[in-house]
């Protein structure tokens, strides 16, 4: 098909502090700040930045699990939020959700079985039977073994119940998929196995990802194109190699040169982009460019104008009045 | 960044065996574990949840009163921490052995302003007057690099970002000038500009106080920019020990070798897909019987000693570097 | 592999070669084989289980335990301390002491059983709704609660007794109708912390409907309080009907309501304290007892004793 699967233009997300007696609203923090998002068919888009970047905020919104403050989400062409609630209903079956906490996101009261099967009977109806057919086969797909539909979350190890999250999300064919950090919490050997069955599942299914997650190396391995967030905007975006080997963003550059390499020669040799202080308030960002406050290029301009995105060729944007 | 040659020996930890019970039987946390910190070395121990890593260095300074410790001695300068009083224990821990935790912000007291805190170190081990205490403090402060260091004191943690809090833990920990830094997980809950500036702390102010650091993790990252020294621990035992070089370019441990290639390289060629290691941790309860790694490890010989026999320390080379595999000289190959 | 497994036709080939067993656990978090046994070690909370399950016996049993009837008078013997006749003698218009206090238990356990069985339906399901949609119509359920909680419920079981009479279904209306509050409190919070738990989350991205979400995901995580104030709710529906009855809002005489035969002894106190000390004995006995049960259960269930 033509066109991105997915398509998100000038979202916005803010959130209300309240305060007062009467919960009024004191301020308002913007998590995203006019985010533009496309994502084609059976691609990996990696969505990396720090904490308070709004990274998660934006897979959310971009599933309408939060509504926008303004913006809009076309899944296929069609806006998210035109549609009835039991359109929407329906359309969620193509776009799912894959957490971090592999704890948290299984329900601790059902098996496996149960809560795999449960889509399937809401949304096509199928008797128990058959259901359990599909989630015996499911199981089998992100390498747990079928004779295991029938027991319960703590039963399982952390990467088997990401796994059983991954599987869950494949239930109802979705053509989508959002990751929110979805191997930070496992260790660092489980990892690969997760991330290879991911890999694997894009290859023959054809799913699209949205990855979002702090690990740069894990971005770089599974994306093919990616974008920095900071503090609610994105400051680049492009292909891996773009990104990864051609950075224009200084906060892109810092971000890359202080991701630890498990080689002590090159550590050794590395010079390393120090960065000066932490990452400001959202609910009071800096002026202009937001990463100014940390950025050893910034100048007059940088505080007074809020560098827009541009393209430096083939799809690379960059926001900043210095680019390299 | 290396020790000097002959430097003394603060830490010698030998066959240590501890563990505690849980609802279902002893878990041993910690199985014969021997390694020595000299001063002005970063000593790193790399593993997993379940390796035991934060239990061995919770227990030099005993820490955690559920553990007994059934095996080993601990020496430090000489002494056996095992066999102290509880008062001078005390007194070793905060001014000789100095510890950081993984997060700040529970690790600090939120109803105390943060110069108080670094200030009570130097009141407690050093009998200082509370004037000089905080004029220590505000020194301890800014030469972890808080900027106004003297406005900063009179703060409370909350209204410190994560980067800060944990530096005001090291200043916390570094006020009294201990020997030992035990930094466990000191920056995995720190995004990953902030954990480049942390290290960096660390690894200054370890030179400037002339002491050493434990450093615990799970970044083979960290490991490989920080370390002299790496000790890698699988299931509460030793796997490998060595040089940061030794453990990273002659690894002699599948388990290391298992871990080294499953993690994506941020400069590698793309397109190769990870090779994870099979498996799950090992549950310590019920431990599998003979290498504790063996049901996970591509090099497992069944029949064969690795099924049957715990493998014991074996020397790689003419150095120190040491692999608990039965055939570990085949590692290195295989790389 | 024999049969590869296929989605939508595609075959797909196992991943990774990951052995499917399962890593060892420790035992189960909440399954009830564990909570009883937690349960078992707590020695008063077993000890009220024990006197409310006899409780429920003499209830049900009644007729075979009491020797006479509610209203049989033994006309030789009025305001007489216990005997071998009376074991805990008799009222002042000569009927069986004993007995009453035996049917009373029917009366008391009727009373605040069904008032909580009502007052948790009403709780539930209002909380239930006021944490999961939240927002405004969540503050409405609240501000309405605490409207509620300005009415006293005594003042209430006046008014109605007085408009439709008394009887135990008044008790238990009004009881009903205020007993909501606490139970609705404490599953609005309940919901509110559900609604952050990832599975909730993923259950709105699976495209399940708000009712689905919260009976069959939502409420199932949320018995452990609500069973625990259910049982002590028991207790306390029971001594609030006693204050009722002592007020004579409750069931008239002849029937052997605990409190009213408290209201109804107590101008004799000093000579026939047995009037008041056995259905007073037995108010107090048996809301302890549900009360022990209550936090027995309370301790059982409780997450920090919870193992991963």
């Amino acid at each position: 098909m033509t066109g991105p699967v997915l398509e998100a233009r000038d979202l916005v997300k803010e959130f209300p502090i309240r305060g007062g007696v009467f919960a009024r609203t004191v301020a308002k923090v913007s998590a995203v700040d006019g985010v533009n998002i496309s994502l084609g068919e059976a691609e990996t888009l990696g969505l990396v930045g720090e904490s308070g970047c709004g990274k998660s905020t934006t897979g959310r919104l971009l599933l309408h699990l939060l509504t926008p403050t303004s913006g809009t989400v076309e899944f296929e062409g069609v806006a998210l939020d035109s549609l009835s609630k039991s359109e929407m209903v329906e359309l969620r079956q193509r776009m799912q959700i894959v957490f971090q906490d592999p704890y948290a996101s299984l329900n601790p009261r059902r098996t496996v079985g149960e809560t795999l099967s449960e889509p399937l009977k809401v949304h096509r109806k199928m008797n128990s039977k058959d259901s359990m057919v599909r989630v015996r086969e499911l199981l089998s797909v992100v390498g747990l073994s079928p004779e295991h539909a029938n027991r319960y979350p703590h039963e399982f190890s952390g990467g088997q119940r990401q796994r059983v999250g991954i599987a869950r999300a494949l239930v109802l064919d979705p053509k989508v998929i959002v990751l929110d950090e979805p191997v930070s919490a496992l260790d660092v050997s489980i990892q690969a196995g997760v991330i290879n069955l991911l890999q694997q599942l894009q290859d023959e299914l054809g799913v699209g990802y949205v990855f979002i997650a702090h690990d740069l190396s894990v971005v770089r391995h599974i994306s093919n194109r990616v974008a920095v967030m900071y503090l609610g905007h994105i400051v680049e975006q492009g292909g891996r190699t773009d990104i990864y080997d051609n950075a224009k963003h200084p906060y892109t550059k810092a971000l890359i040169s202080a991701v630890p390499v498990a080689d002590p020669r090159r550590e050794r040799s590395r010079s390393r982009i120090m960065l000066e202080g932490d990452v400001p308030s959202p609910v009071d960002p800096p002026s202009g460019c937001r990463f100014r406050t940390r950025c050893w290029k910034a100048t007059e301009i940088c505080s007074e104008v809020d560098p827009p995105l541009e393209d430096h060729g083939g799809g690379h944007l960059v926001a900043c009045h210095h680019p390299e | 960044m290396s020790p000097r040659a002959g430097s003394e020996v603060l830490l010698s930890v030998k066959n240590l065996v501890a563990g505690f019970d849980t609802g279902e039987g002893r878990v041993r946390a910690v199985d014969n574990v021997s390694f020595d910190i000299r001063r002005g070395e970063v000593f790193s121990i790399v593993g997993e949840s379940g390796s035991g890593k934060s239990v061995t260095a919770m227990t030099i300074l005993g820490l955690l009163p559920t553990v007994k410790v059934d095996n080993g001695e601990i020496l430090w300068r000489g002494r056996d921490l095992l066999k102290v009083s509880d008062a001078e224990m005390r007194q070793i821990r905060g001014a000789e052995i100095a510890m950081i935790f993984q997060d700040p912000l529970t690790a600090l007291n939120p109803v105390h302003t943060v110069g108080r805190q670094v200030a009570e170190m130097a009141r407690i081990h050093q009998n200082m007057s509370k004037k000089h205490a905080m004029t220590r403090a505000i020194d301890m402060l800014d030469l972890v690099g808080i900027p106004e260091a003297r406005k900063r004191a009179s703060m409370y943690p909350h209204e410190f970002s994560g980067g800060m809090r944990q530096r005001a833990m090291i200043a916390m920990a570094i006020t009294c000038d201990p020997d030992l830094l035990i930094a466990d997980e000191p920056t995995t809950a720190l995004d990953v500009t902030v954990q480049a500036q942390v290290l960096e702390v660390l690894l200054d102010i370890k030179d400037n106080i002339d002491s050493a650091i434990m450093l615990i993790t799970h970044d083979l990252g960290v490991v490989a920019g920080l370390s002299d020294n790496v000790m890698v621990m699988y299931a509460g035992r030793q796997a490998e020990l060595g040089t940061v070089d030794e453990v990273f370019y002659e690894t002699s441990h599948p388990y290391t070798l298992g871990l080294l290639r499953s993690i994506p390289d941020l400069e590698g060629p793309f397109g190769q897909p990870l090779v994870p290691i099979e498996g799950s941790p090992p549950s310590l309860i019920d431990r599998p019987s003979g290498c504790p790694f063996h049901p996970r490890c591509s090099m497992a010989r069944n029949p064969g000693p690795c099924t049957t026999d715990i493998p014991e320390l074996v020397q790689i080379g003419t150095t120190a570097h040491v692999s608990a595999c039965h055939f570990a000289s085949e590692v290195s190959v295989a790389l | 592999m024999t049969n590869p497994p296929h989605v939508d036709g595609i075959e797909i080939s196992p991943t990774g070669a990951l052995p499917a067993e399962l890593p060892h656990t420790s035992q189960p978090v909440g399954l009830w084989s564990d909570v009883w046994r937690r349960f078992r070690d707590n020695k008063l909370a077993v000890a009220g289980l024990v006197f409310v399950f006899l409780l429920i016996l003499v209830a049900i049993f009644a007729d075979v335990i009491a020797p006479y009837s509610i209203t049989e008078r033994d006309s030789s013997q009025f305001r007489s301390g216990p005997s071998s006749d009376h074991w805990f003698g008799t009222d002042l218009i000569g009927r069986d002491v004993f007995s009453r206090v035996v049917y009373g238990s029917r009366v008391s356990l009727r009373i605040g059983i069904v008032s909580t069985l009502i007052a948790m339906v009403i709780g539930v399901f209002l909380g239930a709704f006021a944490g999961f949609v939240g927002r405004w119509p969540g503050a409405l359920v609240m501000r309405i609660t605490d409207i509620f909680l300005s009415v006293p419920y005594i003042v209430l079981a006046i008014a109605i007794a007085t408009v439709f009479g008394r009887s135990e279904n008044s008790v238990i209306v009004v009881l009903g109708l205020t007993g909501w509050l606490g139970v609705c409190r404490i599953v609005r919070a309940s919901f509110m912390q559900l609604n952050n738990m990832e599975y909730v989350e993923a259950a709105h991205a699976l495209g399940f409907r708000g009712r689905r979400i919260m009976f069959r995901h939502m409420l199932p995580n949320s018995l452990q309080p609500i069973i625990v104030y259910g049982t002590i709710a028991i207790g306390s529906a029971i001594l609030a009907e006693a204050a009722l009855s002592f007020l004579q809002v409750g069931p008239q005489d002849p029937t052997p309501a605990w409190g009213l035969m408290v209201s109804q002894g107590k101008g004799d106190l000093a000579n026939a304290p047995h009037l008041v000390l056995f259905p007073g004995l037995a108010i107090s006995l048996t809301v302890l007892a549900f009360v022990l049960v209550g936090d027995g259960l309370r301790d059982a269930l409780d997450p920090k004793l919870k193992t991963r």
